[in-house]
């Protein structure tokens, strides 16, 4: 498969103009440059990458519900006296409404963005380009371990459940019984994981892990030279947006 | 690093991390009205300590961050929680039933320290939509402020959740087998006890 123009970028710099990008929403605090920016600016990217779909399912659920809850709770009980609009309790204010598109705008621009990164990064690109950068490979291996171990565990906890339920376990009814069902479930499965460490630490430690000399890699990555320059391009642009906003005179509030 | 990390330290956290994943999942299988996702952290905490404890804590929500970012800013939660359990299973207060709940109840404010200036502050009082978050809107039409709505419940969701965790890593490590559990840190600690 052909890679799209983000996902062939190096994972790290993909972070770092994520996170960029978030610093800079926070300090400049304008509810456009999340909404008219980054947002379309995002779509823009995952659309050109071939990802879309996923992508915007993706970001769509993860803002829709939590979105209308900051919008609810900022806009109508945030305490003004501009109110626009009334209807019993609810109280439509000026200053409410303000803080509310800051806010989701703020997180908008965090999640669009690392979202993204993460949609079109490999998370072991991006663990050896950590690496390569000075994390030591006992962290890497915490990270790439836990991904790998989520669905394997989860796997097997089904078939404890449906085992425990064959001797009887009730996992239906009040919430008593269902509280009940949770340490038989979930017991076994910790201490069957937990005696199995010392095979695996065996395993590891016959292959070198603890060894402290220079590792090396089996996936060959490298930061080509746009990789190596774009984040200084964003960490300017960023710069400058934030002495437009902030110096009088110039643009400013 | 090496005196917090041996192997078997290594391996025991992503171990934990999935247990803290699975033990969310399964408290909403079951419909329990709890998390439940910190059962992998205090189990560190009471075998390797606070440093261990912490990075499972933070990791679990890194990883939970990568499929919804608004979940990073937690891991503040279950690195307080994870550093707060470490440092009384140190101390020994996993081996008795009276200081494990004790330390529950550190855990218990540990959690609601962070969590309620992270959700009232970065999040406008939302915690991402659940039902923490009908319970603070139901406490804001009621007439109350903010904080003390977010704190109010907090307090619901998080009160029973922690003490439960806590008691569940006190009984796992007493059904751990003895060969394992020597191995870890303060894993000879239990061993005692139980003699």
């Amino acid at each position: 498969m052909k890679k799209g123009i983000v996902s062939k970028m190096y994972p790290l710099s993909k972070l770092i103009i994520a996170l960029l990008l978030g610093i800079t929403s926070i300090v400049v605090h304008q509810w456009q440059f999340g909404y008219f920016v980054v947002l379309p600016v995002m779509f823009m990217l995952a659309l050109v990458d071939g990802k879309f779909k996923s992508y915007s399912k993706k970001v769509l659920s993860a803002m829709i519900i939590f979105f209308l809850f900051i919008f609810l709770v900022q806009a109508f009980f945030t305490p003004s006296s501009n109110i626009i609009w009334e209807w019993k309790f609810l109280k439509l204010s000026v200053e409410g409404l303000d803080k509310a598109l800051n806010l989701t705008s703020t997180i908008s621009v965090f999640l669009t963005t690392l979202l993204l990164v993460f949609e079109t990064t490999n998370i072991t690109d991006l663990m050896v380009s950590l690496q390569k950068t000075g994390m030591p490979n006992s962290a890497a291996y915490v990270f790439l371990a836990s991904l790998q171990m989520i669905p394997e565990m989860s796997k097997r906890s089904k078939v404890i459940m449906q085992a425990q339920r064959a001797r009887g376990i009730e996992t239906e009814g009040n919430m008593w019984v269902r509280t009940k069902a949770f340490f038989p479930t979930l017991s076994p499965l910790i201490i069957s994981s937990i005696t199995d460490i010392g095979d695996k630490a065996a395993t590891l430690e016959a292959r070198a892990f603890s060894s402290s000399n220079p590792n090396s890699f089996y996936r060959d990555l490298s930061a080509r030279r746009i990789d190596k320059i774009l984040p200084w391009l964003i960490l300017l642009a960023c710069v400058l947006y934030m002495v437009w906003v902030f110096v009088p005179g110039i643009g400013g509030m | 690093m090496k005196k917090y990390f041996g192997t078997m330290t290594l391996i025991l956290i992503p171990i934990a991390i999935a247990v803290n994943f699975i033990g969310g999942q399964l408290a909403s299988i079951l419909k329990l009205p709890m998390y439940l996702d910190m059962i992998g952290t205090i189990l560190v905490a009471a075998v390797a300590g606070p440093v261990p404890a912490m990075v499972a804590g933070g990791v679990t929500n890194l990883i939970l961050g990568l499929s919804s970012p608004t979940w990073i800013p937690y891991a503040i939660v279950q690195i307080a929680c994870g550093a707060v359990a470490g440092y009384a299973a140190q101390k020994g207060a996993f081996k008795s039933f009276k200081w494990t709940a004790l330390t529950s109840i550190g855990i218990w404010a540990a959690a609601l320290l962070t969590a309620v200036p992270i959700t009232t502050i970065l999040f406008g009082g939302i915690a991402g939509g659940g039902g923490g978050s009908v319970i603070t809107a139901f406490f804001l039409t009621t007439g109350q402020g903010l904080w003390e709505s977010v704190a109010s419940s907090a307090l619901i969701t998080e009160t029973v959740d922690k003490f439960l965790s806590t008691f569940i890593v006190f009984f796992l490590v007493r059904s751990l087998p003895v060969s394992t559990l020597v191995k870890f840190p303060l894993g000879k600690m239990y061993v005692k006890d139980s003699e």
